[in-house]
């Protein structure tokens, strides 16, 4: 059972990295290749490309050994990507305060045993924190609000 | 010796000083707290020491990289949780010793150890380094061309998985290395039209979202243990003078496997640390004594692990070729500050090499005293629930990669380079021979290319030279043992399963 799974993943990720390999291998060939003795930009990618889909093959064709599993952790996946992404996105509309809160309640929300009001909690304490170290401190440039809510600064 | 006086002159200066505790004190607490490595918290730091002097950063990043091996051990001991890969070996006999009671001693041997293990690792780059230094001088791209080759699929076959699925993550990382403007021509590669690009995937991004996003995913599920011992007093540390006969020549043994596999390209302490188990393991008079208390078993492998770390400093600083991803992050950082690796460093940059080897010596004496009298506080950091910890490492994160160019575009691609590792974990692919290629990728193109034109494209000239004859030889070598034990271990499968 858990050989399966792990031929499963290597046909997967075997069937990934020679998609990646074939993807670099195409942008190369737009590059000047050159020759072996004279190499233009494209000649180096170009070859590691195709070492990448024939190492892929390889994987492909031979079974793997099977090992013990990681299983894809759905909750936790959401709420970090949720946080990071709204780092990115409050930062530009709302300034660093709004930013680190969000992205602090979001994250906290991937752990099944977070409450709510103690994510809360640790979101305003993180946001005052990061303020106070990154721009108060170390003068980085992000003001505490922007954007939005340019008005109250 | 006028010269390591002038590198203490160098180090106790009061902000290198600072920063050296600074870095040892943040290493060890990375170390002791599982589900965040020395390789998270050195990129993590990455662009904090763009503001700070070369010397300082480079002090700064190394007392974190050798802090965690210290603190790495006092997780697997107390709550059966390597705070650092190289560690976790350390939990098949220190955690048992921590339910007979023995967690003070278990503590207190693996920092001993850990001290030995990394005095004889900063000996011997003290004397290696120079030499190395003085031979490159005669290197010239076809020999560094070959170095870096052999550096690459050492770290791409030695990952303890599947060999060809290491060899794929450094293929990779040589590709991701690619992306950005071609140093010899100027042409722009792979930037699919974001003019962020041009300038290659920033290694700031690249670590914390293979290393930072990945694992802090992965490790919000994992269950925490529970502490064995909550309260260390200093008496209860002190080793039995039986148990300090065990031990101390264990520590010795460790320190000389260590030592060995420091150096050698893609082992690193991890294995190091493995190896001297094992050893261990085989020497013993009574081997069943091993995985329920032994303290030969706790002792060996933090030396060897400490010894390890100090001792991958020689290729990084000699030929700037690293043989793990951390001391690749530092290379990393040493670049960004215009500072060649290589012989140069101790003609040139004399007060950097050693002003950051005396800073060794004081970090390894502060680890000495932050790990046994203070003990107790990192008993008590590793009460801090992961719940409260990981959202503050994401907000760390999410600053430090803008902080790189002040850009939202590095935000959102470490989000996306966060995902791909967590992709790459769940196939079970190491990531960190991808990083190895991202920082070698750009050299080795160079060197390739660089010779090509010095030999008028005439392939044999990396051949007929000696050294890089002599490299290209042993990667053949290696190339060929790695195949005849992987070939001996299928037909070995195959018999079990003729026989099963």
């Amino acid at each position: 059972m858990i050989e399966r799974q792990s031929r499963t993943k290597d046909l997967i990720g075997g069937g990934i990295l020679c998609a990646v390999g074939i993807f670099f291998v195409a942008g190369a060939i737009r590059l000047h290749l050159g020759t072996a003795q004279h190499m233009g930009p494209g000649y180096f990618p170009l070859v590691l490309g195709i070492i990448l889909v024939v190492l892929s093959a390889v994987l492909l064709l031979q079974a793997g050994p099977a090992q013990i599993s990681e299983r894809i952790a759905p909750r936790p996946l959401l709420a970090v990507c949720a946080g990071i992404a709204a780092f990115a996105l409050g930062l530009h509309w709302l300034g660093l305060i709004p930013a680190v809160f969000l992205t602090v309640v979001l994250a906290s929300l991937g752990d099944r045993s977070a409450r709510p009001a103690s994510a809360a909690l640790l979101g305003l304490a993180l946001a005052v924190g990061a303020w106070a170290v990154f721009r108060l401190g170390l003068h980085l440039p992000m003001p505490g609000f922007a954007g939005l809510l340019q008005w109250t600064r | 010796m006028d010269a390591l006086i002038l590198g203490f002159e160098v180090a106790l200066t009061g902000t290198n000083l600072a920063y050296c505790f600074l870095g040892v004190l943040l290493g060890t607490a990375i170390g002791v707290l599982p589900g965040i490595g020395a390789l998270a918290a050195v990129s993590m730091l990455l662009p904090v020491t763009f503001y700070l002097h070369p010397t300082t950063a480079l002090i700064l990043l190394a007392g974190v990289y050798y802090g965690a091996e210290y603190g790495g051990s006092t997780a697997s001991i107390l709550l059966r949780l390597p705070g650092t890969p190289a560690s976790a070996i350390t939990c098949l006999d220190g955690y048992p010793m921590a339910k007979q009671g023995k967690a003070g001693v278990a503590l207190f041997t693996t920092s001993v150890g850990s001290f030995i293990g990394g005095s004889l690792g900063i000996i011997l780059m003290m004397v290696l380094t120079p030499a190395i230094m003085t031979m490159s001088l005669a290197f010239g791209p076809a020999e560094y061309f070959a170095i870096i080759l052999l550096g690459l699929v050492a770290a791409g076959t030695a990952t303890g998985g599947s060999v060809v699925k290491g060899l794929m993550m450094i293929v990779f990382g040589l590709l991701v290395g690619c992306i950005g403007t071609d140093l010899n021509t100027g042409v722009v590669r792979y930037d699919l039209g974001f003019y962020e690009l041009q300038d290659g995937i920033n290694m700031v991004v690249l670590a914390m979202g293979l290393f930072g996003v990945s694992e802090v995913i992965a490790s919000i599920d994992r269950p925490g243990g529970e502490i064995v011992q909550r309260r260390i007093s200093l008496r209860s540390m002190i080793p039995s003078r039986a148990e300090w006969r065990q031990a101390y020549p264990a520590i010795l043994r460790g320190s000389a496997i260590g030592a060995f596999f420091g150096p050698l390209p893609g082992t690193g302490p991890s294995l190091a640390s493995f190896m001297s188990y094992l050893v261990e393991k085989r020497i013993a008079r009574d081997p069943s004594r091993f995985g329920k208390g032994a303290i030969e078993g706790v002792a060996s492998p933090e030396a060897a692990n400490n010894a390890a770390v100090q001792t991958a400093f020689i290729p990084t600083l000699a030929l700037g070729i690293p043989g793990t991803a951390t001391t690749a992050i530092l290379l990393g950082a040493m670049m960004v500050h215009g500072i060649q690796p290589g012989p140069r460093l101790v003609t040139q940059n004399q007060d950097l090499f050693w002003g950051v080897i005396a800073s060794f010596w004081i970090g390894n004496l502060l680890l000495l005293i932050l790990n046994i009298p203070l003990i107790g506080i990192w008993v008590s950091i590793l009460k801090i629930p992961y719940r409260l910890l990981y959202p503050a490492i994401l907000i760390f994160i999410c600053v430090g990669v803008y902080s790189v160019n002040n850009n939202l575009f590095d935000v959102w691609m470490v989000l996306i380079v966060g995902l791909v590792g967590y992709g790459l974990r769940l196939l079970e692919f190491e990531p960190a021979p991808l990083l190895i290629g991202y920082i070698l990728g750009p050299l080795l193109e160079e060197n390739l290319r660089r010779g090509l034109l010095l030999f008028r494209g005439d392939y044999m000239g990396f051949v007929q030279r000696p050294i890089s004859a002599g490299i290209l030889l042993l990667l053949v070598l290696l190339i060929a043992y790695v195949a005849w034990s992987r070939y001996r271990a299928v037909r070995r499968g195959v018999s079990a399963a003729a026989a099963g």
